[in-house]
């Protein structure tokens, strides 16, 4: 269980996460999902005592990870993409890494072999494509063959075979009964195989549950209605207290009230119906919905659009 | 602890920098002891002592403040710290270790350079006619045991300085020109009495038979080891409670 209790973190005059709580639950895959700037790379340096909070408290398994009997065992995390020295082989890496574990030398073997970097093990990292860089990630985060997996972006930089090969591996590790926590800002990525979702925007906390309580919350489910008798349908379902809108094909488009009141509503009033179909948001306009306001890009005025704690140390 | 020290010998011994400015420091050295041995005009008052200072050139121990300081700047240059940090989360292991790892190169270093700096320095200086230290002399163990306590010492004294400063130019900078520069400018222009305090002199005084306007070796040893632990533990504070 890795639980984030009121973190708080400011860089400068900047708040980048502000009084952030969530959980993510044992043997769940989480997707961690905001805008770019949102603060889900500063949240998760603090999950792992890299940055220390202004304010709250970060546990994983009910400890500060810093205090973890044998961190890499438990948690194998992700976080710099192409942090590498420029001549170490990656054999080098990953054995430098398995001594401060205590790791065995045929695991280093094996953890290559999953991410099909055996025959560029003899070369220095830092010579890898960012695709293969993050495959080495990965290799190094599974190297204690942990039960948590904290993963900062693991697709930025992946072709679409390499995302979908990502995805699914990940997917894998998580029904092993694995809890996999994994920041993305592109949520399509994440929507077919994410059980729950953490939504943060400007280091606020915007939803936290499963994806389905997420979608269902959005303002973009509704019904599209056809009928010949458009006018008059418009009006009763105003009356209803739904808010309707025309969209380009001249079909209805109803919030507040489901197809089956509609239904309802059309055949007590006598009015013909050419289509009646419930629309589900997705995943993607359930985001940008909650997001909406907190999108920096989009930014109010006196904010600088350009700046972003990404970056910042 | 054990496999923090492991994981950075790994990581000091995987880099071919590391082993390049440990293999230089000591062929540079040798050369320039060598050269000093063959060249130096030594009057009718030359003494053991100042035969003994062809054989412990200082330049060794900055190639080692190099060393130690590229411990720690390296890893912020490759961002490889946060690997680090997340592999072993106690930092003061990791700190700690690296100290270890590069006190200790720097003893080995110095013992390989001795072993043929001593003997060949004294080779040809007696084949000059001048006169040489002896092993057998126990102040020259002294002595020569001072050199190998300062280059321990002088790693991990880089080590604490790259921690602090975190950019290997700079860092390097620091460590190069304070010696070769400030400190030998200071010890020009202030009296004696005061020069012979300024780290790298209370460095030579513990490397060096007892020699007139230095501390004497015991002196000079403890007042370079007391530099070197309040750069430590400045440098420690730093690293255990700032962002990595």
């Amino acid at each position: 269980m890795i639980r984030a209790m009121g973190l708080t973190k400011s860089y400068g005059e900047k708040v980048v996460v502000d009084d952030l709580s969530f959980e993510v639950n044992p043997g769940t895959f989480t997707g961690f999902i905001g805008p770019n700037g949102a603060g889900k790379s500063t949240t998760m340096r603090m999950l792992i005592g890299l940055d220390h909070p202004d304010a709250g408290t970060a546990t994983i398994s009910g400890l500060p990870y810093p205090d973890l009997k044998d961190p890499m065992r438990e948690v194998g995390v992700l976080i710099e993409a192409k942090a590498f020295h420029a001549t170490r082989t990656a054999r080098n890496h990953l054995r430098m890494l398995a001594a401060a574990g205590d790791i065995s030398r045929a695991r280093i073997d094996e953890v290559l072999e999953m991410v099909g970097l055996t025959g560029e093990a003899d070369r220095s990292p830092a010579g890898y494509s960012l695709g293969m860089a993050q495959r080495f990630g990965l290799a190094l985060a599974l190297l204690g063959d942990p039960g948590i997996l904290i993963l900062d972006e693991p697709t930025n930089g992946l072709d679409p075979e390499g995302i979908a090969w990502m995805r699914d591996l990940l997917r894998s590790l998580a029904d092993d009964g694995r809890s996999v926590f994994v920041s993305s800002h592109l949520l399509s990525e994440l929507a077919q195989v994410a059980d729950e979702v953490v939504v943060i925007g400007q280091g606020h906390l915007i939803a936290a549950g499963s994806v389905a309580d997420f979608v269902a919350e959005s303002q973009h489910n509704r019904v599209k209605v056809k009928s010949p008798q458009i006018d008059e349908l418009k009006h009763l379902l105003v009356g209803l207290g739904a808010t309707v809108s025309v969209d380009e094909e001249g079909a209805l488009e109803v919030r507040g009230a489901d197809a089956e009141a509609i239904g309802q509503l059309a055949f007590r009033s006598g009015i013909e119906l050419h289509e009646l179909a419930s629309v589900a948001a997705s995943l993607e306009e359930a985001f940008l919905e909650a997001t909406a306001d907190s999108t920096e890009y989009r930014s109010k005025a006196g904010n600088d659009p350009t700046s972003s704690p990404e970056g910042t140390p | 602890m054990k496999r923090v020290l492991r994981s950075e010998w790994i990581k000091f011994s995987t880099v071919r920098t590391n082993i390049i400015v440990v293999i230089a420091g000591i062929v540079v050295t040798l050369g320039l002891a060598a050269l000093t041995a063959a060249l130096v005009k030594l009057g009718p008052t030359a003494t053991s002592g100042t035969a003994l200072h062809s054989a412990t050139n200082p330049f060794l121990l900055y190639f080692l403040l190099i060393l130690g300081v590229q411990s720690f700047t390296q890893e912020y240059r490759f961002g490889t710290m946060r690997v680090t940090l997340t592999a072993s989360p106690r930092r003061i292991d990791v700190f700690w270790s690296k100290l270890i790892v590069l006190a200790l190169v720097g003893v080995v270093t110095c013992v390989v350079y001795l072993a043929i700096s001593f003997p060949v320095t004294m080779a040809i200086l007696h084949q000059r006619g001048l006169p040489t230290a002896l092993f057998s002399d126990h102040q020259v163990r002294q002595a020569l045991f001072g050199y190998v306590a300062v280059c321990a010492l002088g790693s991990a004294l880089g080590a604490a300085v790259g921690a602090l400063i975190r950019s290997t130019a700079l860092a390097v900078t620091l460590v190069l020109v304070w010696p070769l520069v400030i400190e030998q400018t200071m010890a020009g222009l202030l009296p004696k009495a005061v020069s012979k305090h300024l780290p790298f002199q209370t460095a030579q005084a513990a490397a060096q038979l007892p020699t007139k306007g230095y501390l004497d070796h015991w002196d000079g040893l403890a007042t370079f080891a007391l530099f070197t632990v309040v750069f430590v533990y400045v440098a420690l504070t730093r690293f255990t409670r700032s962002d990595a």
